[in-house]
């Protein structure tokens, strides 16, 4: 079966590359969740700064799924998912433990970036988890009804999908269940006008950066198969 | 290779363990890069926050080492050279682009905790390649002075010198000589005292966890090997 794999000492070039996409969805996904509270403006609507990057994690899944399968992909998001779990742990200890007063950074700005509320970091877990398994499994799934061709098809139905889902589970967890439930009386849930209105604006943004990434894909995914020396049916 | 066939293979348990535990070492490495401006306080020694994550990194690259062979960890070190690069353009991005007036984390902490992030991704990088030039010299020297005997001690010797070296380079760069550089705006550079107390501090630390690292990578080679059946 092995023909036309690169001899290299050590590891296959195949798994050279699949370790290089892996690091650069590993990155992104931390990188979402540490930038997320910062908002700016894009025409008009408020967007987290985590659009900037997020977006990165769906073009290296459909890479993954397109040149080296289901399973590989699903490893990607499984690893995301303890990644973000043990850095969430990490954060929270960092940010309880008492701060010195020749610190660089003071206690306030760090509490500000990394206190984040518990609904949050809950909503964008459980969001992750759903849309990635979704956009995994719409992917294959249209490969299959296309038999392996249009990959633009597939490409933009399992990211526009799964990024709706997504964005509907983050806000709804994060701003409507979660300060139901915390007991808290200071945090009110916002209403479904506000609702609407985020979730509009984020999948706008989400789906635009989506449509974008296309030729992305095509590119890389053309390049990758080429490089590992496996042939396109 | 047909694609099909190709996509078809299954990773092994022990290429699984691979990805996630290179996962974890670059989320560790990140995230230290992010927090480590905080500098916190353990009994009676001052500490960066990143003091009480890095040391996980050397230990997932031992661990990787000796259970997947030195080729794997040297790809380790390199996917996180490229995170950070990664990291540090992205993070300087959010940081210039103007912010929103309603935005729930205001740009005075943005800026803060991201305005050094540049700066410690250089610091580390050089003072790692200072930290290993010095390493391999000492390394050299001590053995023609002891005439090629007692090699635990220009082992030792060398390792903790070049240690020292990549503390207080890695400091002075990412807290003194970014902030002074002026290219992101609103941070504060560290004065010397600071910078000896850190540097000291943190040395010292470092020392005591190459003691604590040995029970730790033994465990943890220990248990990937018997979780892949290896």
């Amino acid at each position: 079966m092995i023909v036309t794999q690169r001899p290299i000492a050590g590891m296959a070039l195949s798994e050279r590359i699949f370790m290089v996409l892996a690091s650069i969805f590993i990155a992104s996904l931390i990188l979402t969740n540490v930038i997320a509270g910062k908002y700016f403006t894009f025409f008009g609507l408020p967007l987290s700064c985590s659009t900037l990057v997020y977006p990165f994690t769906f073009v290296v899944t459909d890479i993954v799924s397109e040149v080296y399968g289901l399973h590989r992909a699903r490893l990607l998001v499984l690893t995301g998912f303890i990644v973000s779990i043990v850095v969430t742990m990490l954060v929270w200890i960092a940010n309880q433990l008492p701060i010195a007063p020749t610190s660089p950074i003071d206690a306030t700005a760090f509490s500000q970036l990394f206190g984040l509320f518990p609904g949050v970091v809950l909503g964008s877990m459980i969001g992750y988890l759903t849309a990635q398994f979704i956009d995994v499994q719409i992917f294959e799934y249209l490969r299959i009804i296309t038999k392996n061709k249009h990959l633009w098809i597939r490409n933009n139905f399992s990211t526009l999908t799964s990024q709706l889902i997504d964005t509907i589970i983050v806000v709804t967890i994060a701003w409507v269940v979660w300060p139901m439930i915390d007991g808290n009386p200071a945090t009110q849930p916002i209403g479904w006008q506000v609702w609407s209105k985020i979730v509009m604006g984020q999948y706008l943004f989400k789906g635009l950066l989506a449509l974008l990434d296309t030729p992305l894909v095509y590119v890389s995914t053309y390049l990758i198969a080429k490089w590992i020396g496996i042939q396109r049916s | 290779m047909l694609l099909e066939q190709f996509r078809a293979q299954q990773p092994s348990l022990s290429e699984r363990m691979y990805v996630i535990l290179v996962g974890l070492f670059l989320g560790v490495l990140l995230l230290t890069n992010i927090i480590t401006s905080k500098y916190i306080i353990i009994g009676h020694l001052t500490l960066t926050a990143g003091a009480i994550t890095y040391p996980f990194t050397f230990s997932l690259l031992d661990i990787i080492s000796e259970v997947y062979g030195k080729n794997k960890a040297k790809m380790v070190i390199w996917m996180g050279l490229l995170a950070s690069l990664f990291m540090t353009f992205i993070t300087y991005l959010a940081n210039i682009i103007p912010i929103y007036e309603h935005s729930p984390v205001p740009q005075s902490a943005f800026r803060l905790v991201f305005g050094f992030t540049p700066g410690i991704v250089l610091g580390s990088m050089v003072a790692y390649l200072i930290a290993q030039l010095v390493d391999v010299y000492l390394f050299e020297l001590v053995r023609r002075i002891t005439k090629g005997k007692y090699l635990w001690l220009r082992n030792n010797i060398s390792t903790l010198i070049g240690q020292l070296f990549d503390t207080a380079i890695f400091a002075g760069i990412a807290w003194m000589i970014w902030p002074l550089l002026g290219l992101t705006q609103g941070i504060e550079p560290i004065t010397w005292n600071t910078w000896y107390q850190i540097t000291v501090n943190e040395y010292m630390f470092k020392v005591f966890f190459t003691f604590i690292n040995i029970p730790v990578v033994y465990i943890g080679v220990y248990l990937v090997k018997r979780c892949i059946k290896a």
